[in-house]
């Protein structure tokens, strides 16, 4: 995929701002509050409904206004034009049109514009809890299928209503039995997804780390599914898994009828990233870690082009804040060697100009206080 | 400062409705200004006169204006077949495809302990009370969402040890759409839900 323009209404601090997009590189420059972060968060809302720093829709919409939109026309690796609007309005829902239809749900578009992010919130990929592995994986799975997008909702839904069950003062039991076994039935799904979908990520995600580290260190990724210690989730049949996690539940009835609430599931699946068989999180030097996080994307990038046949945009957010020098170029040669085409916010915008191979189509894009102040061609 | 408080109060109104926003609710408003005023005097009437006459049918609780609504009191029906949903909405979906000869069932909700709505908030009781020697078969048309697949299973639980066959809807491929086009998980339902030819 390639992004031709995209139009910024009313997004932050952002009145109208029109982008004109080079083919492989732009770089967006500007003091911190210049608005070039929000120009990313606008494409990823164009591609995924929502921005890639959690926030609500209300607090996107700029200041006095009722509306925000953003528009992004893009040339799909077929030479077919897409186009998506999404249109945010306080205290209603989201309105999304694009060469699919008109109406439609955020739901319809994930995938459809494949992105892949690195901002500075990402470091707890590789430095925070459990959930923010998970999160990181269930993205990548939701942007290559719909049926991830729709079993993670079910999960968050089951799991709410079945903790409702148990915390209410007389349990139903019919009731809890039929939410129980509602919950892991998806839970099951989910489990064998996330494990046959990491055994095809993980040897990308170690190319990737040797590419970017040059170093030959062992890497690892184990998916440790909740509840589900002695069973191989990547080769046993869903209906299996199932069986597996119904002895838990009945194992942990007790307890979570003391404790009025939902003690095991896919909703506390870990994800354990490993170097040279050490746990990253704790062993890691702070090279190490930004080494994986970029493997964990450049291979998010790999297996989305597989999955997709699109090659997914790259958005790089404050790059230098995560990488330096060094890992910065190598990262910037991976994604131009992939065909991949990529934006890039700094405050530096003269060290990323010069590390643009020569032949590249780059562009550089200048802001200031929300406003597009220049456009020029990188040479 | 608003020019007039009642303009004010009927567009509050209106935007409570569902789907309504602001500027519909104006837009609305400003219409019943322009109509005669016996067009909207017989609106307000024919609404205060729907909420006042307007019951659940004794038997199948669907919303009626008699004691029995016309379908559980035509003579025409197959009596031997009860098709629960959810809302009083989806018979008049059902009956719009004039393929089903049965009767109804309206529960009015799904379980759905969040809200606090149990077997006893929605019409189960009803149900099973109507379920005497005639009846052979429920078709259990829910929504397709967690709560209306718990509730179906919960029902259909219920009605087995009555020996009556309970089925459920198709979850298929809508008609009209290519295959190509459909969300994998209405294709995964669909295969699972296949049929032998
Ligand atoms: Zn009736």
């Amino acid at each position: 995929m390639t992004i031709r323009s995209v139009t910024v209404v009313n997004v932050r601090n952002h009145e109208r701002s029109e982008l004109e997009c080079a083919q492989h590189v732009n770089i967006l420059s500007g003091r911190n509050g210049s608005g070039k972060t929000t120009v990313l968060e606008a494409m990823c809302l164009g591609a995924l409904a929502r921005s890639f720093v959690p926030v609500n829709d209300a607090s996107l919409i700029r200041r006095g206004e009722e509306a925000a939109s953003v528009t992004v026309h893009a040339q799909r690796d077929i030479d077919v034009p897409y186009f998506v609007t999404v249109r945010l309005r306080e205290g209603s829902r989201k309105r999304i049109e694009s060469s699919l239809g008109s109406n439609l749900t955020p739901r319809d578009i994930v995938g459809e514009l494949p992105v892949v992010t690195l901002s500075p919130d990402h470091k707890s990929i590789t430095f925070g809890a459990p959930s923010e592995r998970r999160a990181f994986l269930d993205a990548v799975m939701a942007q290559a299928s719909r049926r991830t997008t729709d079993l993670l909702f079910e999960l968050r839904r089951i799991l709410k209503q079945r903790n409702a069950m148990l915390d209410a003062v007389d349990v139903d039991e019919t009731q809890l039995t039929l939410w129980t076994e509602a919950f892991i039935t998806v839970s099951a799904e989910l489990a064998s997804r996330r494990a046959r979908f990491l055994k095809t990520l993980l040897p990308l995600i170690q190319q990737s780390y040797e590419q970017v580290s040059g170093k030959a260190e062992e890497i690892n990724v184990v998916y440790e599914p909740d509840g589900l210690e002695n069973v191989d989730v990547a080769t046993e049949t869903v209906e299996s898994i199932a069986a597996a996690l119904r002895e838990t539940a009945s194992r942990l009835a007790f307890r979570e009828r003391q404790r009025r609430s939902t003690l095991f599931g896919a909703q506390r699946d870990e994800l354990s990233l490993r170097i040279d068989g050490g746990i990253v999180k704790e062993s890691a030097s702070q090279g190490q870690h930004k080494s994986f996080l970029v493997a964990l994307k450049l291979a998010e990038c790999t297996i989305l082009h597989d999955v997709r046949g699109e090659r997914p945009v790259v958005l790089l957010d404050d790059v230098f804040s995560e990488l330096d020098r060094s890992r910065c170029e190598r990262t910037m040669e991976l994604v131009l060697a992939m065909g991949m085409q990529c934006f890039v916010t700094t405050t530096e915008g003269d060290t990323i100009a010069s590390m643009v191979p020569a032949g590249t189509d780059a562009r550089r894009i200048i802001l200031e206080r929300g406003h597009i102040v220049d456009m020029r061609e990188a040479a | 400062m608003t020019p007039s408080d009642s303009i004010e109060t009927v567009i509050e109104q209106f935007a409570a409705l569902p789907t309504i926003g602001r500027k519909t609710a104006r837009r609305l408003a400003f219409h019943l200004l322009r109509q005669s005023e016996a067009t909207v005097e017989a609106f307000a009437k024919s609404l205060v006169r729907m909420r006042a006459e307007v019951r659940e049918c004794d038997v199948c609780k669907t919303f009626t204006d008699r004691e029995r609504c016309g379908i559980c009191s035509s003579e025409k029906r197959d009596r031997s077949i009860i098709c629960v949903v959810e809302e009083p909405g989806d018979v008049l979906a059902i009956e719009r495809t004039n393929e089903y000869r049965g009767l109804y069932h309206v529960l009015h909700g799904a379980l759905n302990p969040l809200d606090g709505i149990g077997p006893e908030e929605i019409r189960i009781k009803d149900l099973v009370a109507r379920l005497d020697g005639s009846v052979q078969e429920i078709i259990l048309a829910l929504n397709p969402n967690v709560e209306g697949e718990v509730t179906t299973q919960y029902i259909a639980r219920l009605v087995a040890p009555l020996g009556i066959r309970s089925t459920r809807i198709a979850r298929g491929v809508p008609i009209g759409a290519d295959l190509e086009f459909a969300d994998d998980a209405t294709l995964a339902r669909a295969l699972e839900g296949r049929t032998t030819i």
